[in-house]
């Protein structure tokens, strides 16, 4: 598998969240854990969502994350919201793009964002 | 200073604001809620908080709002990277109000989720007005 290859979608795929992303009663992801980071500091624009192959892979080499969704790709593809999920560099990470910045959409990015958020489902 | 700010400037506990103690339900309104979780939500890394024109600007809209009409008890409140984000929802429909401090802020978005269909269903609204806002919250029940 090389960077970019998609994942096959029979596979489930981990973000790790912080208290920021999730609702009030920490019970379940909001919808800013799916929208992408404009640039800040030294960062620049995101341009995919991080996952992780394993709960412990979602949240490596991450501080303050310590709440993990799950999401299974096939239902990310479902979503006909044409998003790619993808091998990242690292192989313990995988990528979801296809969503613009808030910024760009705000409409689509929203959208694409609580579509997310409904087919997310907590890890114990 | 929102009702909630006064309560915590005079010492008084606000820790049941957001779990359970039905006395400052009675006594703190949704309109103060928000604006008080935007002004104290927590910041990733580099991150600027919504000005407090943006904050002013949406509870004011929530304000005048509500004057007529009845809001869900709950409403979940964000801030990201300087948008102002706050979302009602009633089983598959959700209502967010959104501003950045865009020319045609605040924005309303209409989203509904759509199981049977190939994918959800969305609008956005640009310059909200109250009465935008409180067909969007009707919407949110019909």
């Amino acid at each position: 598998m090389a960077v970019g290859d998609p994942i096959p979608p029979d596979r489930v795929i981990y973000r790790a969240l912080n208290k920021k992303r999730m609702n009030e009663a920490l019970t379940a992801p909001n919808e800013i854990a799916f929208l992408l980071k404009t640039a800040n500091g030294n960062y620049p624009d995101e341009t995919h969502l991080s996952f992780g192959v394993s709960p412990a892979a979602a949240v490596a080499g991450l501080t303050n994350m310590r709440y993990i969704c799950s999401i299974a790709v096939q239902d990310i593809l479902r979503l006909d919201r044409h998003l790619l999920v993808t091998e990242d560099d690292d192989p313990q990470k995988v990528r979801v793009s296809g969503m613009p910045l808030i910024t760009e959409n705000e409409e689509l990015s929203m959208a694409i964002a609580k579509d997310l958020l409904g087919i997310a489902r907590m890890c114990p | 200073m929102s009702n909630l700010n006064f309560l915590a400037a005079s010492g008084s506990t606000v820790s049941g604001l957001r779990g359970g103690s039905s006395y400052y339900r009675e006594f703190v309104s949704s309109e103060s809620q928000i604006e008080t979780a935007l002004e104290t939500a927590e910041l990733d890394e580099g991150e600027t908080r919504p000005s407090d024109q943006i904050i002013s600007e949406l509870t004011r809209l929530v304000q005048v709002a509500s004057r007529t009409i009845s809001f869900p008890a709950k409403a979940e409140v964000s801030v990201f990277f300087g948008e102002a984000v706050v979302t009602w929802k009633s089983g598959p429909r959700e209502v967010t109000i959104l501003s950045r401090g865009n020319p045609d802020d605040p924005k309303v978005l209409r989203y509904e989720s759509r199981p049977d269909a190939p994918r959800s269903a969305s609008t956005i609204i640009p310059n909200a007005t109250p009465a935008l806002l409180r067909s969007s919250i009707k919407w949110l029940y019909s």
